[in-house]
């Protein structure tokens, strides 16, 4: 079998030309454990989104450019910092996706309970309803090894696994991963600032140098072996923890402050990057439109977690709100409308020369500008954190397509639910408009008020067939953007509101300028 | 990356292009009446229907939910068409017995002064006149006057009276056969003195008086004209331009009733349209005659086809388009400040396509009239039918019904686009409708001036020895028939 992993001559530049990973090299042998230590800014989580994240590098700007770069990412397992247990799921979930998508599906392996047990959990985790938010920080780390395992990777990526765990629970990881290495042959790399932890479980230890931007392997020719494994003694592990550390310590001392050598910047894609705003929206249509079909088809309770979660987002829990305010908003118009003649005009007889039309005119445009707001932000946000708290790397690491997973039926039930809600504003709307039409007694209103919609005069048609397409184009083009800005990468928190806005403020533009071609399509043909 | 880009501003262009192709094609098909013919895709739910006698009215209606209607007409005028060169009797001028009795006075002051002075040999000077009366009468109650009168079969007409003299009291009885030749009215005058003396000196007397001859003169001068000149048709009715509406006497004889009243036939004179020989007032028949009231006075009868006739006389010499011009409705419009300042259209004079037709309804008459009307919106200008009717209303009273107020109607525009009918400002329309509240006033007013220009006018006639007036005019319909009750008096001057 071949190596898992074979990096050759890695060279990564950041999009402002600096040079932080610079001829790494690395392979990983079967059964092997390889860790990989550095200090802040040495380009450990860069090294491991080269691994996943190769090309949200490049969009991002990223020069990745390698002598060999052999992976087979089907055979790649990833625990990202902090586990990214998928928040949407329940602890049986988040095992289930990894058995479910599996690389070799093995009908034996496909108990949660057991995988739970194999980290050491209780198996009653397993119990459906279980939120991950309920678990400690080492329970979490635990569900997301156990969850990676599951997945039955080839190699298994851990990144700074250790975080937030005592000293003791650290101990307890090391053996954990060696046991489950041993147990399930396979090879792993850690990245990780803990020397217990590296030291604990390292077949080999590898410095990713702050001085030569790459990777150089410690202590080569003596490192006894992971020192959690069977034949190591407390001081022996000491001592090497204490060695390590002194190591490390004295790299940093030397090269810590060392900024990373600037090089030439990457080729400028900067007009391509300023039009991808513009561009992915139609991407995420395209994509979402050819997969959600096909995810609905073979895997659809995992499309029905995510639509309903996306329809409660942006569906239900909005719902009063979007009731109430389109009354009140059909209300007002009406009753405005119903004062414009002045004194001397029989406000009821305006009220019938207008009928629904305010409805078929506003409520598409209005519905629109309230979903983007109030609903699509969720939903973006939603994606982003996701981003943010790499639940989708996690995704992409159990060898669900984000695309077909997360995407597509979000895309379609965002689509869906502004299909509603604009129905249901409509209908908002229009109780408004009754409530006005019943104060000045005008008779057969609810007929009067949806004239419009149900049997339009032949003038009137066109604005009827109007309010329906611009439904559907908000519907796909909202939802399409909302998933494309929601669903990109997010380095940081800020990038999170920053899509939010950028939504809001690319979809508000998406509605202003289909009302507009649609009047003066309307009016000229 | 690119490849992305130009699918996107596809997607967007081909969204634009397929909005505009099914926006092109979208809006249904408007109601077209080409013919009598309208789209298929209105077929089953376009409602006709046709309605009106005389002047019809066939509509094509498509009913949209919400209470919006579109609508299309055609009115076209229907036979049977009354003949010009026939004088169908299809009015009646009634004079009650109590107008008579009124003018029973007027001529025993007119009898007096002729026999003023008057003195003969043996009999005395003439002293005065006593108890005249003058009546409707029928030969079933007055036997005694068979040999007088002759053959009277519609009635006549009786006057009694006793002329004193110094010597004698001198009876006199005089009947009035009313007869209709030559296009014109005349008294068959009969008169006898009541003389009943039993001896040869008082016979000589008698024929000294020569009582029968003093009768006659006395009914030749002094009743005869007051007679005819009451119980005429309507003198001419002066329509500008030379033309007048004229009635005439008909076929029929005059109707009296013992003690009650008598009625004259009549009928109202019309002629072809030169430019369209055709079109002539509808013939609808009359209902059954109604019997005048024991209290009237004076009243007109007017059948539909008399009204229609009229209507259509009103309509051919341009009396009514001149009579629309003067109240101005397409000024009244385009001034309208809310018209002004609000709407694009302007609409030109009204003229009458067809002579307006009556009809009558359950409730009183029923007025249609099409008229033809330019609107002008922009630059643009566009050929409307407007077709509107007007209810006569009446409520029962007790002893008839009484004109309580005239509604607008239908009231509808069809407008001519090359050979087919579409509608159009059907809004605006249904609004002018919705303000018929507003015209009813105004409309009542119009149409009593305008009956009582025609047929009260002639009251004012100077060859009447009194004059008479009219404290009101009361329209009514009774069966089908309108009847101007008017509510006269007699004075002497």
């Amino acid at each position: 079998m071949s190596a898992p992993l074979a990096v050759r001559g890695l060279r990564v530049v950041l999009p402002d030309g600096r040079v932080v990973i610079d001829g790494a090299d690395l392979t990983i042998g079967p059964g092997e454990v390889v860790v990989l230590l550095g200090g802040s800014g040495a380009g450990k989580s860069t090294f491991a989104r080269v691994l996943f994240e190769r090309d949200e590098l490049a969009a991002a700007g990223f020069d990745v450019v390698a002598t060999e770069l052999s992976l087979d990412r089907d055979r790649l397992g990833l625990v990202p910092q902090r586990g990214a247990l998928f928040d949407h799921l329940d602890v049986r979930g988040n095992l289930q996706i990894a058995i479910d998508h599996a690389a070799a599906r093995d009908t034996a392996n496909d108990d949660v309970a057991t995988w739970l047990q194999r980290v050491g959990l209780d198996p009653k985790l397993a119990e459906p309803g279980t939120p991950v938010t309920s678990l400690s920080g080492g329970q979490a780390q635990r569900v997301a090894v156990a969850r990676v395992l599951a997945s039955q990777r080839e190699l298994v990526f851990l990144d700074e696994p250790s975080v937030g765990l005592d000293p003791h629970r650290v101990r307890m990881l090391a053996r954990l991963v060696r046991e489950q290495v041993k147990a399930l042959g396979i090879s792993a790399i850690i990245v990780t600032h803990d020397v217990a932890l590296a030291a604990g479980v390292a077949d080999r230890l590898f410095l990713l140098s702050l001085e030569h931007r790459r990777l150089e392997q410690l202590f080569a020719d003596r490192w006894p072996g992971p020192l959690e494994a069977p034949g190591h003694d407390d001081a022996e592990r000491g001592r090497w923890v204490l060695e390590l550390e002194q190591t490390l310590l004295a790299h940093l001392d030397a090269h810590g402050d060392r900024p990373a050598p600037k090089g030439p910047a990457p080729a400028n894609r900067s007009a391509l990057r300023f039009a991808e705003p513009l561009i992915a929206p139609f991407r995420t249509a395209a994509i979402a439109a050819v997969r959600a079909p096909v995810q609905l088809v073979r895997h659809p309770r995992d499309f029905a977690i995510v639509a309903g979660r996306v329809l409660l987002q942006t569906l239900v829990r909005p719902l009063v709100f979007y009731a109430i305010v389109s009354t009140l908003i059909g209300y007002t118009v009406l009753f405005v409308i119903s004062k414009v003649g002045g004194a001397g005009v029989r406000p009821d007889a305006l009220l019938r020369q207008i009928g629904g039309s305010y409805v078929v005119a506003l409520a598409p445009a209005l519905s629109a500008l309230l979903f983007v707001a109030a609903s699509g932000s969720a939903t973006n946000a939603w994606l982003g954190s996701m981003g943010l708290t790499k639940q989708t790397l996690a995704l992409d690491a159990l060898g669900v397509d984000r695309r077909s997973y997360l995407w597509a039926p979000a895309w379609l039930a965002a689509g869906l639910a502004y299909a509603l809600v604009a129905a249901l504003f409509a209908l908002g709307m229009i109780v408004g408009g009754l409530l006005v039409c019943r104060s000045y007694g005008v008779t057969d209103a609810w007929q009067l008020l949806t004239a419009d919609f149900v049997d339009p005069r032949p003038e009137r048609a066109r604005y009827a067939l109007r309010a329906a397409f611009l439904v559907w184009i908000y519907a796909w083009g909202i939802a399409s953007d909302v998933v494309a800005k929601g669903g990109a990468p997010k380095p940081e928190a800020d990038a999170v509101t920053r899509s939010m806005t950028a939504s809001v403020v690319a979809c508000t533009l998406w509605v202003v300028a289909w009302e507009l071609v649609t009047v003066v399509v309307v009016f000229r043909s | 990356m690119k490849g992305a880009a130009a699918i996107g501003a596809l997607v967007v262009a081909a969204h634009v292009a397929g909005f505009a192709a099914l926006a092109a094609r979208t809006g249904g098909d408007e109601l077209v009446v080409d013919h009598g013919r309208v789209p298929e895709s209105l077929a089953a739910r376009t409602e006709v229907s046709r309605d009106g006698i005389g002047l019809v009215r066939t509509r094509w209606t498509v009913r949209y939910r919400g209470g919006f209607v579109r609508e299309v007409g055609a009115t076209e005028l229907t036979g049977p068409l009354q003949d010009p060169a026939q004088h169908p009797c299809s009015g009646r001028v009634i004079v009650g017995q109590r107008l008579l009795d009124q003018l029973a006075g007027t001529m025993a002051h007119e009898i007096d002064a002729e026999l003023r002075g008057e003195s003969i040999f043996a009999v005395g000077d003439y002293q005065r006149l006593d108890g005249l009366s003058v009546r409707w009468a029928r030969l079933e109650a007055h036997a005694d006057d068979s040999k007088l009168v002759g053959d009277a079969p519609h009635g006549y007409v009786r006057a009694i009276a006793t002329v004193i003299f110094e010597r004698v009291s001198v009876p006199l009885v005089v009947t009035l056969v009313p007869e209709i030749k030559a296009n014109a009215m005349h008294f068959r005058i009969a008169a006898r003195a009541e003389l009943a003396f039993d001896n040869r000196v008082e016979q000589w007397l008698s024929d000294k008086l020569g009582g029968n001859k003093l009768a006659t003169r006395l009914a030749r001068r002094q009743i005869d004209d007051v007679l005819i000149t009451t119980l005429a048709p309507p003198p001419p009715f002066e329509l500008g331009d030379g033309q007048t509406l004229r009635f005439t006497y008909c076929d029929q004889p005059p109707e009296l009733a013992e003690g009650a009243w008598a009625a004259l036939p009549f009928a109202v004179a019309f002629e072809r349209l030169g430019r369209a020989p055709q079109i002539l007032p509808p013939k609808l028949g009359s209902g059954p005659r109604v019997t005048p009231r024991a209290d009237t006075a004076l009243a007109i009868d007017l059948d539909v086809d008399a009204l229609n006739a009229v209507l259509f006389e009103l309509w051919r010499t341009g009396y009514l388009d001149r009579r629309l011009a003067e109240v101005g409705l397409d000024r009244r419009f385009n001034g309208d400040p809310i018209v002004t300042e609000y709407l694009s259209i302007r609409m030109s004079p009204l003229r009458l396509a067809l002579p307006p037709v009556v009809t009558a309804t359950a409730s009183g008459l029923r007025l249609a009239a099409e008229a033809r009307v330019a609107i002008a919106d922009g630059a643009e200008t566009t050929t409307g039918d407007l077709y509107g009717t007007v209810a006569f209303g009446f409520a029962s009273s007790t002893d008839a019904p009484r004109l309580v107020g005239v509604d607008l109607g239908a009231l509808e525009l069809t407008c001519e686009r090359g050979s087919a009918l579409v509608p159009c400002y059907s809004d605006l329309v249904a609004a002018l409708r919705d303000r018929g509240d507003e015209f009813h006033g105004a409309l009542t007013s119009a149409f009593a001036d305008l009956l009582g220009d025609i047929f009260v006018g002639r009251l004012a006639n100077d060859q009447l020895p009194a004059e008479l007036f009219v404290r009101s005019v009361t329209p009514m319909v009774t069966s089908s028939t309108l009847r101007l009750e008017l509510d006269a008096t007699i004075s002497t001057p």
